[in-house]
């Protein structure tokens, strides 16, 4: 690597993550180069400075205030129509009885057009403590970039050696996936019960995975999960959510540790990944 | 009275108000960080934000749900920086950027040992001198800065708030790195903080 195309990388090392192709030929020039290196150490200096001397500061109590305060009065200003056709038209009696039968007519429609599915009660995961309703909201949010993993790497060996050196208790089962450009990890705990989440980033698919050891999720008061889910993985070990429409949820069980993934891929891909390992 | 109608067309600006509330408030402390950052006061921080928001909510219909609200705030917040206070306070200086490069290789000498300059920047330099320096880079490498360094956003992120492509923010990013040295440097020399030529 000569030192124009070291310049190109520079930025990518500090910042985000160099392929693997690329970081050997970086870390060898910047033994060979002094003046690289110094522009390295220095542009890093650069970016530590200001992370670790201007503080993040919370706002003020007093701007909350005046901020909510004038959006009260916006709230205000935002007027019914009190003097203009629209009020004569709206406040004749006549209209209340043919809106509120017109309301009563389209629920029967909509009563009689929709059959419920009594096996939507098995599949739901829609309360709050259920383990796939949280991996989405997790996975929402660090696709919006409002949750950052505590560590992005390039390689899952050391998303591996992250959870070794963490507070979870089990082995994580670290999925390879091809062509994955960055590994997002984090050790939390939640509602008691320790968990690994592990975010991968592979071009225009994402994927998030949350493991946790099976007995602590089925013992857990304060998580659940759908029947369904709780019938598949006793009696095969897998669970594949029924027809999400924007992303794939897939559940495994391994070695004791329960897993939870969530993933914009379709679901047949994402399962060949998973079970061709 | 009002009317049940007029009550349900009531009910559904309070769904509004507090569907606004909900999604939007929750971003105010990165908005306010930025906005004291670009300003440089608490006075015009305070009086930038709550023109995003009230803007915010006036277009709120016009945010598309489920996308980077976040960066739909922000967008609001520097283009209302832009309109307002850009016009209203005088133009910066233009950088030569040579000459700032010029100035940079000569730090770059053989006797600059970056980790003694980092025990001694870490050490002395207090966290007013560095927000002066970043408050005086230009609009658009500050911005970058700012969104990389102190709140940590990712290449891509930045991009999509500043509404470029991510190598233009590479390049600022960059730059406004080199530039900041240079300003902490100097600083830094003539607090005799370091030793200059």
């Amino acid at each position: 690597m000569d030192c124009r195309s070291f310049q190109g990388h520079l930025g990518d090392a500090i910042d985000r993550y160099l392929p693997e192709s690329v970081r050997q030929d970086f870390e060898a020039h910047l033994e060979l180069c002094r003046k690289c290196r110094n522009d390295f150490e220095l542009e890093k200096l650069s970016k530590q400075v200001v992370h670790r001397t201007v503080k993040y500061v919370g706002t003020p109590t007093a701007i909350q205030a005046y901020v909510l305060h004038s959006l009260q009065e916006q709230y205000e200003n935002v007027q019914i129509p009190a003097k203009g056709w629209l009020y004569w038209f709206l406040t004749r009696r006549a209209w209340a009885p043919a809106l509120a039968s017109g309301l009563v007519v389209a629920v029967f429609i909509l009563f009689l057009t929709t059959q419920r599915d009594s096996s939507d009660a098995l599949t739901d995961h829609s309360a709050a403590n259920d383990l796939i309703n949280q991996s989405f909201k997790n996975f929402a949010l660090v696709r919006s970039g409002e949750l950052k993993p505590e560590l992005v790497v390039s390689c899952p060996e050391s998303v591996a050696g992250y959870f070794r050196n963490s507070k979870i208790d089990f082995a994580v089962d670290v999925v390879e996936m091809p062509n994955c450009e960055w590994y997002g990890a984090m050790a939390v705990e939640h509602a008691g019960v320790k968990m690994a989440h592990v975010a991968y980033r592979m071009g225009e698919d994402w994927m998030f995975l949350c493991e946790a050891k099976h007995e602590d999720v089925m013992q857990s008061a304060n998580l659940s999960l759908p029947p369904a889910a709780k019938t598949a993985l006793a009696a095969t070990g897998w669970y594949t959510d029924p027809a999400h429409p924007d992303c794939s949820v897939v559940m495994w069980k391994t070695d004791g540790v329960l897993c939870t993934a969530v993933s914009t891929m379709k679901k047949e891909k994402l399962l060949a990944l998973l079970t061709t390992r | 009275m009002i009317p049940p109608v007029l009550a349900a067309l009531s009910r559904s600006t309070k769904k509004k108000h507090s569907e606004f509330e909900a999604e939007a408030l929750p971003h105010m402390d990165v908005l306010y960080n930025f906005a004291l950052r670009t300003t440089g006061n608490e006075d015009d921080a305070r009086d930038l934000l709550q023109e995003t928001y009230l803007k915010a909510y006036r277009f709120w219909d016009k945010y598309e749900k489920g996308t980077n609200i976040r960066a739909w705030l922000f967008r609001i917040m520097k283009n209302s920086y832009i309109n307002r206070y850009r016009k209203e306070t005088k133009e910066p200086d233009k950088v030569d950027y040579d000459e700032i490069e010029n100035f940079y290789n000569s730090i770059r000498a053989e006797s600059t040992d970056p980790n003694d300059l980092q025990q001694k920047l870490f050490g002395n330099l207090l966290g007013d001198e560095v927000t002066k320096a970043l408050e005086s880079l230009p609009d658009d490498f500050r911005t970058v800065v700012i969104l990389s360094d102190i709140e940590g956003l990712t290449y891509e992120e930045i991009a999509e708030f500043v509404e470029c492509p991510i190598g233009t923010v590479r390049s600022r990013l960059h730059r406004g790195r080199k530039l900041l040295q240079a300003k902490l440097y100097e600083y830094a020399k003539k607090q005799g903080i370091i030793d200059g030529d």
